[in-house]
């Protein structure tokens, strides 16, 4: 071999330590001109969007900031102090209702203290270093109940019986499981459970109301008679109004509303033996109508129909109705009257109240929080091996996404009653929540099956290899993993469904778009347009915004690899 | 082989102590006349088997033989069509809970570990005790120290799987099946996924396993580990069990042509 070639042999003794980058690999420079002046095209880009900003941004802070008007009574009184700039005093003037719609003023605490506890809620559902979080979390999963019983008031036993729903199914899924197979025991108390939602709940809160109202009875009719006593509204109202005109009239606002509310109770022992002798009469007129009629339940149809009954018959039919519309209208004055005297809670306020942003939320919230865990349901019921789970599970998927939201908003508004019992008299709102969950929770179902379809097959066979059960292999190893993945898309939906509340406003709901219209139909702010949407705009923007930071965040605590 | 893998493999043939290693009359599973189809292809075919408890078996064979699938039947992650599996003195049939017993007396090892990245080392090992058997924390805690100690990584407990080496997520693996204090032991090929320097330490470990007397069905290519361990070697191919026989004969007299050519192969560089 010869000796001039270089030997292949070679050691290296010692470990090079590591040392920094160069100037030219790093430093502030060296980004600018990475990312900012990398090749002619790029450079030119950069330049041009450097001036378009500087062309714009000033434009828009002098509109929205220099030039604003922040307090006026009306347009014209806002273009009379500087014309070129945005009117914000339209929102200033308007804030409360864009907020609370037309949520009466003085129960506005109700919904502060809402939202309070919701910010309290979403902080235990959200972040898992909050001190008390297991009590956090029970109130967390109850809030939804209280939430609705400060929003719409109402008796307190109604809430109450609600949140019962769920131990009186676990008592019958106890009672039932060693007994039957295990199964049909979870059928049963998921049955019990929702046939008490719907015939125990309502019937029983109007049975208590009607015993604390007997029970009060006397003390109010006392109390109310005493309230007649003159100079007593006054002493009790003095406080309260300072000009003497004010007191005046709000006294006798009192004294009549006393009066009238006197007047009931007084007639309620005359109501309810008119209910009585109504009830009889309408069940003695019920079984003299002929064979052919009394089987069938919508009778007032049929006197709208060519038939071939005759005029007695039809006659005895329209007094039966007479009967039974009179009887009806006795009952329901009693119920008034009990609900009056007899409710243990707060002021019940109707859905048409209800508006603005507190709209917006209310749904959003709810949908949110509700969509995830039935698109969870769903997404397993559709990878579910039980082909009936399965084919049920894919029908309303694909149903619910190949129909447009407005087209599931207007069967909110005049469909969805006919599948509730009736007398049940679901509130628009819950029936619009209901639809907009719904169609959530079919594309979460879908974004949740992409995740679970992401797993390695091989974390199913180590679940099951080491003997969990399928609700345990998915509780514990597959959903935190499946759903981990699904972060992103989860949140794009939650976002989509936020926005989408507005929705609303095409079956006549007031949320913070329709409220636009309701405000520009006021002469005095007749012709704003921008300033409206960019506040709504904005007020989306944070929230979305929030939840996608939140998301991001969550990403980055629930990264395992690496850390 | 060069003199360096020479040296290796010698350095890895330590002296197994076979003090323990003792196969009783105990019957520990039982396969008889075992049939599986996937759709149409006929994968397992006429399978039996008794393995005794104490049995330390190595199944071999080449790709696309049925060895995977075979222990994959021994806890239902395959279901089979026909022919009795018992296990323990549990026929596996649609019974669910029979299923689970099952699962939960028959510990399995994957090739690819298949650990649960989003919970921790500890975590991993406790998860099936607490859950399947009702073990309270603390003593699946202490369990899991145990056994995390065994295959040497008890440091590692409060890391993610995702911060381990492979050898040392594979160990993490095998302790995570001794927690559920398995009566029998499935080796679904733990080593082919590793690199050459971390099959060692798994095959450290499956050996002290057996020195303790615990009944393993391993598939595996590991010719050495069978050679020490193994009291059974099977060979499989087409779906059949081919051969099977001691390893001594095995290796040094396989009877079928088809054997000596897969020994051959695997044996021959």
């Amino acid at each position: 071999m010869p000796q001039d070639r270089p030997s292949v042999a070679y050691v290296q003794a010692e470990t090079i330590p590591p040392s920094p980058p160069p100037p030219s690999a790093a430093g502030p420079l060296v980004w600018l001109k990475e990312n900012l002046f990398r090749g002619p095209v790029n450079s030119l880009l950069t330049v041009v969007s450097i001036l378009f900003l500087v062309w714009l941004v000033p434009q828009i802070v002098q509109w929205a900031f220099i030039d604003a008007v922040w307090f006026a009574s009306s347009l014209d009184e806002c273009r009379e102090i500087n014309a070129a700039g945005a009117c914000w005093a339209v929102i200033v003037e308007r804030f409360d209702q864009f907020i609370y719609g037309f949520y009466p003023e003085a129960l506005r605490w109700r919904v502060n203290l809402a939202f309070v506890l919701l910010l309290v809620a979403i902080a235990y559902a959200l972040f898992d270093t909050m001190p008390w979080r297991r009590q956090g979390l029970i109130f967390a999963a109850t809030y939804p109940v209280i939430a609705y019983w400060l929003i719409w008031g109402g008796t307190v036993w109604g809430p109450l019986l609600f949140l019962a729903a769920p131990l009186v199914g676990w008592g019958a899924w106890r009672l039932l499981s060693g007994r039957v197979p295990s199964a049909l025991a979870l059928v049963a108390g998921v049955l019990v459970g929702a046939l008490w939602l719907l015939y125990v709940v309502g019937p029983a809160d109007r049975a208590i109301t009607r015993f604390v109202g007997d029970l009060r009875y006397e003390t109010t009719v006392e109390r109310l008679e005493a309230d007649l006593s003159p100079g007593a509204i006054e002493a009790r109202l003095e406080d309260r109004y300072a000009d003497p005109d004010a007191l005046a009239e709000a006294v006798d606002q009192e004294r009549s509303n006393v009066e009238r509310r006197l007047e009931r109770l007084a007639g309620l022992a005359g109501d309810r033996a008119e209910a009585e002798s109504l009830a009889a009469e309408a069940e003695a007129a019920r079984e003299a109508l002929p064979d052919t009629v009394s089987g069938i339940s919508d009778r007032r149809a049929l006197l709208n129909l060519e038939t071939d009954l005759s005029d007695g018959d039809l006659a005895a039919i329209e007094e039966t109705l007479d009967l039974e519309r009179r009887l009806g209208a006795a009952l329901s004055r009693i119920e008034g009257t009990y609900e009056d005297i007899g409710r243990v809670g707060l002021t019940p306020i109707t859905s048409r109240d209800l508006g603005g942003f507190l709209l917006a939320v209310i749904i959003g919230v709810a949908g949110i929080t509700l969509s995830l865990p039935i698109g969870v349901l769903l997404a397993l019921g559709r990878r579910s091996g039980l082909i009936f789970i399965q084919s049920l599970s894919i029908m309303f998927i694909e149903f619910i996404r190949g129909v447009p939201l407005i087209t599931l908003l207007f069967v909110a508004n005049s469909v969805l009653a006919y599948f509730f019992p009736p007398g049940s008299n679901l509130d628009l709102i819950l029936r619009v929540v209901i639809m907009v969950t719904m169609f959530a929770s079919a594309y979460m179902a879908e974004v949740i099956r992409g995740g679970l379809a992401a797993l390695p097959s091989g974390q199913y066979e180590a679940a099951d290899s080491l003997g969990l059960d399928y609700w345990r292999s998915m509780r514990l190893i597959i959903l935190p993993q499946a759903l981990k993945i699904s972060i992103p898309n989860i949140v794009s939906t939650f976002i989509g469904l936020f926005k989408d509340t507005t929705l609303v406003v095409v079956i006549g709901l007031l949320d913070p778009i329709g409220l636009i219209s309701t405000i520009r139909a006021d002469s005095a702010w007749n012709g704003i347009v921008w300033e409206f949407y960019v506040f709504v705009g904005l007020f989306f923007f944070i929230v979305c915004f929030g939840m996608s930071r939140y998301a991001m965040w969550l990403e980055g605590k629930l990264k395992t690899d690496n850390r | 082989m060069t003199d360096a893998a020479h040296a290796a493999a010698a350095e890895s043939e330590r002296t197994v102590d076979r003090s323990k290693m003792q196969v009783s009359d105990e019957v520990a599973i039982e396969i008889a006349g075992m049939n599986k189809w996937y759709g149409e292809f006929h994968v397992l075919r006429d399978i039996d088997l008794v393995v005794n408890r104490g049995e330390r078996i190595v199944v071999c064979g080449p790709s696309g033989s049925g060895k995977s699938t075979l222990i994959r039947c021994i806890n239902r992650l395959e279901e089979h069509q026909k022919g009795r599996i018992v296990v323990d003195g549990v026929e596996l049939t649609h019974d669910l809970k029979n299923i689970d017993k099952v699962r939960s007396e028959v510990g399995m090892v994957f090739q690819h570990f298949n650990l649960f990245p989003h919970l921790t080392v500890l975590e991993n090992c406790t998860l099936a005790p607490i859950w399947v058997r009702k073990t309270p924390k603390r003593e699946a805690d202490d369990t899991a120290m145990h056994f995390l100690e065994k295959v040497k990584i008890p440091e590692q407990a409060h890391k993610y799987p995702g911060q381990l080496s492979g050898g040392q997520q594979q160990r993490v693996a095998i302790a995570r099946a001794l927690c559920m204090k398995p009566r029998i032991m499935l080796f679904d090929e733990p080593t082919s996924a590793l690199d050459p320097e971390m099959i060692k330490e798994v095959l450290d470990t499956m050996i002290s396993l057996a020195e303790e007397g615990m009944t393993m069905i391993c598939v595996t290519h590991e010719m050495g580990f069978a050679r020490q361990v193994a009291n059974r070697v099977i060979f499989m191919d087409q779906g059949q069990i081919v051969e099977q026989n001691e390893p001594e004969a095995f290796f040094l007299d396989p009877k079928s042509d088809r054997t000596k050519l897969f020994l051959s192969q695997i044996l021959g560089h």
